[in-house]
């Protein structure tokens, strides 16, 4: 017998509804499947631990929003755990023949840090997936001013990082 | 001679949430209007993954796991006033029968031992972060505030303290770059419970220079963006928040 969510589904039926999406949403950053489970897993943990913190979005746009910053994450920790892990050659046997979608995504991992999970999350879905703002609002329930008001402070955010790092060709990575 | 792609009117992202059942009423009733040929091939692909994957693993399996991770997620259980009372009135007594011990003690300055100094921790006002490095037999020691790494070196943390409530810990390179090292993934500090020691280690990278890390305590939910100018620029903390910091040197 299994517990319930803050919604007051159970949890078991909360991850059979969700977790599909969030595992195809972690295993395409991440690249590989048994982290993505494992991510799966860490996402709902979390929802389940916050209780009512989330109160005011729905339970799929909370969990993409924690699963996708769990994913970036992820990619810093292997950037922190062995700088060969992101080796674009290496990656590309898990994402299939998209090394160049990996590159941008340790470029995005990197340039990231510090802003809020919606940021990355918008940030993702525009730079990586190649949505549109109007897309992005749509799909995330937010108006497109928000959106693109999110982008632009990524886009400062961006500007800073690279000035104090030196770091130039993520920007050209990932406005590709 | 180039294909021509497939239009599509909504975003993978909106037909996940269509499979979820999350769809806005509004946004549904527009996807069963206007959804295109290719909207409706992406959208029975989605389907058809959804099943391979729930047929791929055990649920319940998966759910077990999810719940034991809540559990170690969990706060600790507030103590009784009076023992929060007994416990600093306990170490004030040891502080006090420490003091008379030193200072009936004959011995010269002189020939006192300094103290070893290798459990040195740093203290915020609430806690108190320890560091602890994995070693090659296997074992972990703890490192001192200052001590020399080098790349590659794996840590854990253990933020001390009695108070439950929620932590962050947060690193700054020497590049000045900084990464939430806990808990991953998230801007929201992650709450702490009796279980000190922190899940999972980090590796150390070659980035030259010191490195800070910051254990970022406070009763109360807070997110880490909401602390990290205070902490990068020294500037002043939100109220309730405090922090631990310890730098390493990297070799």
């Amino acid at each position: 017998m299994h517990g319930t969510t803050p919604a007051g589904d159970s949890v078991t039926e909360l991850y059979r509804r969700h977790a599909p999406a969030l595992h195809r949403r972690c295993a395409s950053i991440v690249g590989n499947p048994d982290d993505a489970r494992d991510l799966v897993q860490e996402t709902f943990a979390r929802y389940l631990a916050a209780g009512d913190r989330w109160s005011g979005a729905t339970p799929f746009a909370v969990l993409y929003r924690i699963a996708t910053n769990a994913s970036i994450d992820k990619l810093r920790r292997r950037k922190t755990a062995s700088e060969d892990e992101l080796d674009p050659e290496v990656q590309a046997g898990d994402l299939g023949s998209e090394p160049r979608r990996v590159d941008a995504l340790h470029d995005l991992a990197f340039l990231t840090r510090g802003l809020s999970e919606e940021e990355v999350t918008v940030a993702v879905l525009h730079h990586l997936d190649g949505y549109t703002q109007d897309g992005i609002a749509e799909s995330l329930d937010l108006s497109r001013r928000t959106v693109g008001k999110m982008l632009a402070k990524f886009e400062e955010h961006l500007k800073k990082r690279a000035a104090r790092t030196g770091f130039t060709e993520a920007k050209a990575a990932i406005n590709d | 001679m180039t294909e021509a792609k497939p239009e599509r009117r909504f975003t993978d992202l909106e037909l996940e949430r269509k499979l979820a059942g999350d769809l806005s009423p509004a946004r549904a009733a527009a996807l069963e209007a206007e959804a295109t040929p290719a909207d409706k091939a992406r959208l029975a692909e989605l389907e058809a993954q959804s099943a391979a994957f729930l047929a791929s693993l055990d649920v319940d399996h998966e759910v077990r796991r999810i719940e034991q991770r809540v559990e170690r997620m969990k706060p600790a259980p507030k103590r009784p006033l009076w023992l929060r009372w007994l416990l600093p009135a306990g170490a004030l007594m040891a502080a006090a029968a420490a003091l008379l011990l030193v200072f009936f003690s004959n011995k010269k300055p002189s020939d006192r031992v300094p103290p070893h100094d290798d459990d040195l921790l740093t203290k915020g006002d609430d806690i108190s972060l320890v560091i602890h490095a994995a070693t090659d037999s296997g074992d972990s020691s703890k490192l001192a505030n200052g001590d020399t790494i080098t790349p590659g070196a794996r840590l854990r943390f253990e933020v001390q303290g009695s108070k439950p409530g929620f932590i962050a810990v947060v690193g700054i390179d020497g590049s000045a770059a900084s990464t939430i090292y806990y808990p991953w993934g998230a801007n929201e500090a992650a709450p702490i419970g009796t279980e000190r020691l922190l899940p999972q280690a980090i590796q150390i990278d070659a980035t030259p220079g010191d490195e800070k890390f910051f254990a970022v305590f406070s009763t109360k939910p807070f997110t880490v963006d909401t602390v990290l100018p205070a902490i990068t620029k020294g500037g002043t903390l939100p109220p309730g928040v405090s922090v631990s910091e310890v730098v390493l040197h990297k070799k």
